[in-house]
């Protein structure tokens, strides 16, 4: 029966509710497309993380502290048992070696300084450079050549732009190897690839990793383990049973190993997400402010409004109680209305951007989405929270209406003008 | 009768308190945060480009027609040749004050043992301190003299180099033509401005000696150009460009710090999106509050009518209302908006330490904002005009009342 009456008066005062309405929509509309700009932050921070990086990885001691980004002074030993031994622990979905290595690039006279990596041909990882492939082919041994043993190199296309070079031209490969001597070979470049990362496209090239190791010097060693996991929600539990399998005497060369997390590899971003977070939270709860305030105000109107209404039927037998439950049950329609507005604005918004993404240059790329473009994140508890935050104020709005309205005795409220 | 009208609104403000204060707190709220929001982002201009201006870009900058295509090489094959003769013709452009030539280079510098990679920039050491701020930003020894060897170093850099002035510093670089090329100098002196790119990744070296390990000749990659602070960088930036032959282009600093201007544009965006809505869920708030105001008073408002009251100055006593819940309200968001402003102002936010290292915004060791008093004006004046605007419709509907029939009426 408060719901029908409730209702009832909703409609009596359209412009009033229809007001309401639109205050709740708007705050649930800012929330949702705040939280799908953050979640798309979140996800796509993650899913980077998932597909290049890794949850975690695994490096001599002191590498992470290492000055020159690409030093072979830190090499991992036997790491063929290494891997073997670390697959077999519970959530381990990828595991392979890397080398990253610093060379010089040249080709007819023109050179570049970029990173090298020494990957698997099947690797799990760099799936942007081998899904970005337009020319040539990835890193395959079976597509290799008798005398091309050492394979050839994938480059992005930003690469062979600057070198000037295409697909089976031979570009110098020139290092500094792990004895400190410059060394030199030529390879072929096998593909040519693009992602949506210019940061990785100018810096990185591809080789596999037995042609790294013989390039820069490395006999049985690779520079780092990498790890993909089922969730990374399981990364700090996979360290604490990685550290006990290295304690075993199997894995010799296993002892000044660090395994970092993705929480300690990408510090910086994780701890800026954080703050983000707490952002999205102060911005949110400004907003909210305001529009409790609004509606607070409307509905005190609106039962003030009927105030001789109510003490009419409070005369008649209508207890306190119910009185306050009908105000209540109106904002529960109006939270639940306007939410409903809300989220049919919000969240075609936020999966518009979340397809389709929003270019945003290189500060995108500088926050660690591994790419120009910002994408969006749709998930269903932030609409569902946006939904609870719009019933709540209204909610709370009618709570304290039907507090105001009901300190008054059936007579006053007979004599309210 | 003005006076008479404002102690009336201002009893009827008093009169509907409840009202009055959700009104004020929706207000003080969106004034708060847009004078906390104003000064914030006047900040990211007297810090931010500020600061990259005097780090790093200078106003405008010439360079060699296809060097920023092939940037990312760090082309020493692609220079201003003839730097010298050049410098003098930019002098020459109105508004230019200031010429100075740079090298940019890549060089892995060590102490001997260790060797990590870092950005070169060889400098006109006069000339520089002319254009950029960063001798104001020495922590250990002197800035560069001409022709006097010596190296500047980055604070971290410095530091984890284990380098101090005095040291010596051995810089590995490969010249014009491709050929290694080892050097050692002396560490004259270390530097630190907050922006962990340059803190860390940074090396000053000089002019000339530099173009010899570089055999770069008279050849400069950069001319970094100081303007007058009146005129616009982009403006002067095409003048210079129109005198240039086809080889050179002339660009304003813009251009070399996109992501800072994109990042800064986006907030911008951001602050201007976010005080539209609230200020508008503010204007409804205050619309719906005032036509509810009409309504209860209607016979009131018809009284005043009958008695003399003319329909101008029964809307000039709604939009007085309006105005006194507006002024209340700015009072409290000055005080409140001065706390935070203050805060931000004096002590700063470490921001660069909450992102990422290697952005590339010069944030500084603190953010602070650059609050100013037109800041509370502006918010003041906005928070009036949203409540002003606010009323505009109940007045307009109030003016309409037929006075017999609000006479007639029995209370609601």
């Amino acid at each position: 029966m408060f719901v029908r009456m409730a209702w009832l008066n909703l409609v009596k005062h359209r412009r009033r509710t229809a007001l309401i309405i639109f205050a709740i929509m708007i705050s649930v509309l800012v929330m949702e497309v705040m939280a799908g700009m953050f979640e798309g932050m979140r996800v796509n921070f993650f899913r980077n993380l998932t597909r290049e990086s890794g949850h975690v990885q695994i490096h001599a001691q002191g590498y992470s502290d290492r000055l020159h980004p690409w030093t072979l002074d830190y090499a991992i030993g036997g790491y063929p048992e290494l891997i073997a031994e670390l697959r077999t622990i519970d959530g381990v979905v990828d595991i392979e070696p890397i080398i990253h290595f610093g060379a010089l690039l040249e080709h007819d006279g023109r050179d570049l300084t970029v990173g090298g990596a020494g990957v698997r041909p099947d690797t799990a990882f760099f799936r942007d450079a081998r899904e970005g492939m337009y020319a040539g082919s990835f890193l395959a041994k079976d597509a290799m050549r008798d005398d091309d043993r050492f394979g050839g190199i994938v480059i992005s296309a930003a690469i062979a732009a600057l070198l000037r070079v295409k697909t089976g031209d031979a570009v110098n490969v020139v290092v500094e190897d792990s004895t400190g001597s410059p060394y030199y070979r030529q390879y072929p470049v096998a593909g040519i690839f693009e992602t949506n990362s210019p940061d990785f496209d100018e810096n990185t090239f591809l080789m596999l990793h037995d042609t790294a190791a013989e390039l820069v010097y490395l006999e049985e060693e690779t520079i780092e383990v990498r790890i993909r996991l089922s969730s990374s929600g399981i990364a700090g539990e996979f360290r604490r049973a990685a550290e006990e399998r290295l304690r075993s005497p199997a894995i010799p060369d296993a002892s000044g190993l660090e395994i970092r997390t993705w929480r300690e590899v990408h510090a910086g971003i994780t701890s800026m997400i954080e703050m983000m977070d707490f952002f999205i939270l102060v911005m949110n709860a400004l907003v909210i402010v305001v529009v409790a305030s609004v509606i607070t105000n409307a509905i005190l109107m609106n039962v003030f409004e009927r105030m001789r209404v109510l003490g009419t039927m409070r005369a008649i037998g209508l207890r306190k109680r119910a009185a306050g439950g009908m105000i209540l049950a109106e904002g529960a329609i109006l939270g639940l209305v306007g939410s409903m507005f809300g989220l049919a604005a919000g969240i075609p918004i936020v999966r518009y951007f979340s397809v389709n993404g929003l270019d945003w240059g290189g500060i995108s790329e500088a926050f660690g989405m591994g790419s120009s473009y910002f994408y969006f994140g749709y998930a269903i508890h932030n609409s569902l929270m946006s939904a609870l935050g719009g019933v709540l104020v209204a909610l709370c709005g009618s709570l304290y209406a039907a507090r105001v309205g009901m300190r008054f005795s059936i007579m006053e409220a007979l004599r309210h003008v | 009768m003005f006076n008479e009208l404002f102690l009336i609104a201002i009893r009827n403000v008093w009169r509907n308190r409840r009202r009055s204060v959700l009104n004020v707190v929706a207000l003080s709220v969106g004034m708060t945060i847009m004078i906390v929001s104003i000064g914030w982002v006047r900040g990211y201009f007297t810090t931010l480009y500020t600061g990259m201006m005097n780090f790093d870009t200078g106003q405008v900058q010439v360079l060699h027609s296809e060097y920023l295509e092939e940037e990312r090489r760090v082309p020493l094959d692609l220079l201003v040749n003839d730097y010298q003769s050049l410098r003098g013709r930019l002098l020459d452009v109105r508004g230019v004050v200031h010429v100075s030539g740079r090298i940019r280079y890549e060089a892995e510098v060590g102490n001997g043992r260790e060797y990590m990679p870092m950005v070169g920039r060889a400098i006109d050491p006069l000339r520089e301190r002319k254009i950029t701020t960063l001798q104001n930003h020495l922590v250990a020894g002197r800035f560069l003299k001409p022709a006097s060897p010596g190296v500047l170093l980055g604070f971290e850099a410095a530091e984890r180099l284990a380098l101090e002035p005095g040291d010596t510093v051995f810089v590995r670089v490969r010249d014009r033509y491709g050929a290694p090329n080892t050097t050692a100098h002396p560490v004259v002196g270390v530097f630190r401005i907050g922006y962990p790119l340059f803190d860390r990744n940074l090396v000053l070296t000089d002019l000339r000696e530099t173009a010899e390990f570089l055999r770069t000749d008279s050849g400069v990659t950069h001319v970094v150009v100081g303007i007058e602070s009146d005129r616009n960088p982009v403006r002067v930036a095409r003048t210079i460009d129109g005198a240039l032959d086809d080889t050179l282009k002339a660009y304003p600093w813009q251009r070399f710090a996109r992501t800072m201007v994109a990042a800064v544009e986006a907030d911008r965006g951001a602050f201007y999106l976010l005080m539209g809505i609230l200020f508008l869920l503010i204007l409804l708030g205050i619309l719906n509050s005032m036509s509810m105001a009409v309504q209860e008073r209607n016979r009131e408002i018809g009284t005043m009518r009958a008695i003399g009251l003319k329909r101008r100055a029964l809307v000039l006593l709604l939009l007085a209302e309006s105005t006194v819940l507006a002024v209340v309200a700015a009072a409290v968001a000055s005080v409140l908006g001065g706390m935070l402003a203050g805060y931000v102002q004096i002590v700063g936010f470490d921001i660069a330490g909450m992102m990422p290292a290697d952005l590339p915004i010069p944030f500084g060791d603190r953010f602070h904002g650059d609050y100013r008093t037109v800041d509370f004006i502006i918010s003041t004046v906005i928070g009036i005009a949203t409540a002003i605007a606010g009323s505009l419709l109940p007045a307009r509907r109030a003016i309409k009342i037929r006075i017999a029939e609000t006479m007639r009426a029995e209370g609601v």
